[in-house]
């Protein structure tokens, strides 16, 4: 089950409380624990549990989280979350700590979501047509946060980097670059997910740095990046494509539209970078544009 | 038989005044690898970033024993238990101590670096245990020179002692 990689983390009144629920409804999210506060599950439907996380609890929870090395962290605080075994991320929330008025870290975390991450082989294989022509399309993938952007993106990546002999789809050597752990999900630089036999990952890099790191070294007929937007990626990925490489990345925005009213965006779009964009909605449904925004294939929901 | 009596009293004074004398020369090195491992971790924190208990286990696998036991206990005790790995560090001094040769103050100056280990920065880490390391090579020295001076005159003094026991009692 996917969740279990996250239960030696929660306290045990915690996990015979949400274990069940879990069990039962396969669509939670999202776990969510308030200092003080009732447990809650969220996904399809929600869930308030008569379990209260207590301050004890809390402090056991930081302890387990961090391993007892605050330290290996920094970078992770900074940026508000952690990711686990298995490629769970924990959202954090506490106190922040500034310096220069710049967030340095974070101390008295109080407040976790635990986003529960979930591997679906195989939602990226009817979208291959438009995906894969005579090679792998560059491609953005757009949709807001939960639609299951990264979800996608890693069966695409696993896909990929496998190959569909069945199709004759042969496997590229894949690089992905995975700032945030969450799409090998990487524990001590070790997938925990299934990203394929020629994937290559760099974890925990920021990504324009990463892309062009790749792309010197690991020589990819496939780069794939999660959540891009800065104006270093667009650089990197333009590098990439220049360099003959297939770039599949994805970004958060709510529509197509509200994605290319940003800058980066716009550039890339009007460079024609990407063959194909693919709109997911918060449903699952999805939406395929062309180079040109135009739409090829619209509303069809994932199996 | 008389001859025999005198030999164990004086065979016994021996082994005490040797007994004595190695807890100086324990002492110097029992601190010296504490010295060793505090820098092991300092490095492993600041530079390699591994977790408190990837770097213990690294220690107790390099280092000597009785300080390698210790670093053992400490690693297992950490991913079991709910408490901070400050009171770990703590409670299993405590249940180490008498396996060392340190005196009260070495032992204070441990806990000192077990304070708050694991709970700040990598750079508060790093100075914190810069800051204990240079106390310990202070009192390695303090030791080092203790142990020159007073571990000779230990030994000497029980046999001599012994010797004297056993003409008086001849």
């Amino acid at each position: 089950m996917p969740y279990e990689a996250i239960l030696p983390y929660l306290p045990e009144t915690i996990v015979q409380a949400v274990t069940p629920i879990l069990k039962k409804d396969t669509h939670i999210e999202e776990i969510r624990l308030r200092t003080g506060q009732p447990v809650e599950l969220s996904g399809a439907e929600q869930y308030f549990l008569p379990v209260v996380f207590t301050e004890k609890e809390r402090l056991a929870f930081v302890h387990k989280l961090t391993k007892h090395s605050f330290y290996r962290l920094e970078e992770q605080l900074k940026k508000g979350y952690i990711t686990i075994e298995g490629g769970h991320r924990i959202g954090l929330a506490g106190q922040a700590v500034l310096k220069k008025g710049l967030i340095h870290s974070m101390t008295n975390l109080s407040f976790f979501n635990i986003r529960v991450a979930k591997e679906k082989k195989g939602i990226a294989r009817h979208l291959l047509p438009v995906l894969y022509e005579k090679g792998w399309e560059s491609t953005l993938l757009i949709g807001p946060p939960r639609s299951g952007k990264t979800t996608l993106l890693r069966d695409i990546a696993r896909m990929a980097a496998s190959g569909q002999t069945e199709l004759g789809i042969p496997a590229s050597k894949t690089s992905i670059v995975d700032e945030r752990s969450e799409i090998a999900g990487c524990l001590n630089g070790v997938p925990q997910l299934d990203i394929g036999t020629r994937a290559d990952v760099l974890d925990a890099c920021p990504k324009s740095e990463g892309m062009m790191m790749m792309i010197r070294s690991m020589s990819p007929d496939v780069l794939i990046a999660d959540e891009i937007g800065r104006a270093e990626d667009a650089y990197a990925m333009s590098e990439a494509l220049n360099a003959g490489i297939t770039v599949i990345a994805s970004v958060h925005a709510h529509s197509y539209e509200e994605a290319i009213r940003r800058l980066v965006i716009r550039e890339i779009k009007e460079s024609g970078m990407f063959k194909r964009y693919i709109e997911i909605k918060p449903n699952h449904e999805y939406i395929v544009r062309d180079q040109h925004g135009k739409t090829l294939k619209a509303a069809l929901a994932w199996p | 038989m008389k001859w025999a009596g005198a030999f164990f009293i004086i065979l016994a004074s021996f082994l005490i005044g040797w007994r004595k004398s190695k807890t100086y020369s324990d002492r110097v090195k029992h601190i010296r690898q504490f010295e060793s491992a505090l820098l092991t971790m300092e490095t492993a924190i600041v530079f390699g970033a591994d977790s408190i208990e990837t770097t213990a286990r690294f220690i107790a696998g390099t280092s000597e024993k009785p300080a390698s036991l210790f670093f053992h206990d400490f690693a297992e005790k950490l991913p079991s238990s709910e408490t901070s790995a400050d009171y770990i560090w703590t409670s299993t001094l405590q249940q180490h101590k008498n396996r060392f040769a340190f005196k009260p103050g070495d032992i204070r100056l441990l806990e000192q670096a077990g304070h708050m280990l694991g709970a700040c920065t990598q750079e508060a880490e790093e100075r914190r245990l810069k800051h204990v390391t240079a106390q310990l090579e202070r009192r390695r020295e303090e030791a080092l020179t203790e142990e020159q001076r007073l571990a000779g005159v230990v030994r000497a003094v029980s046999v001599l002692s012994g010797l004297l026991t056993a003409i008086l009692l001849m």
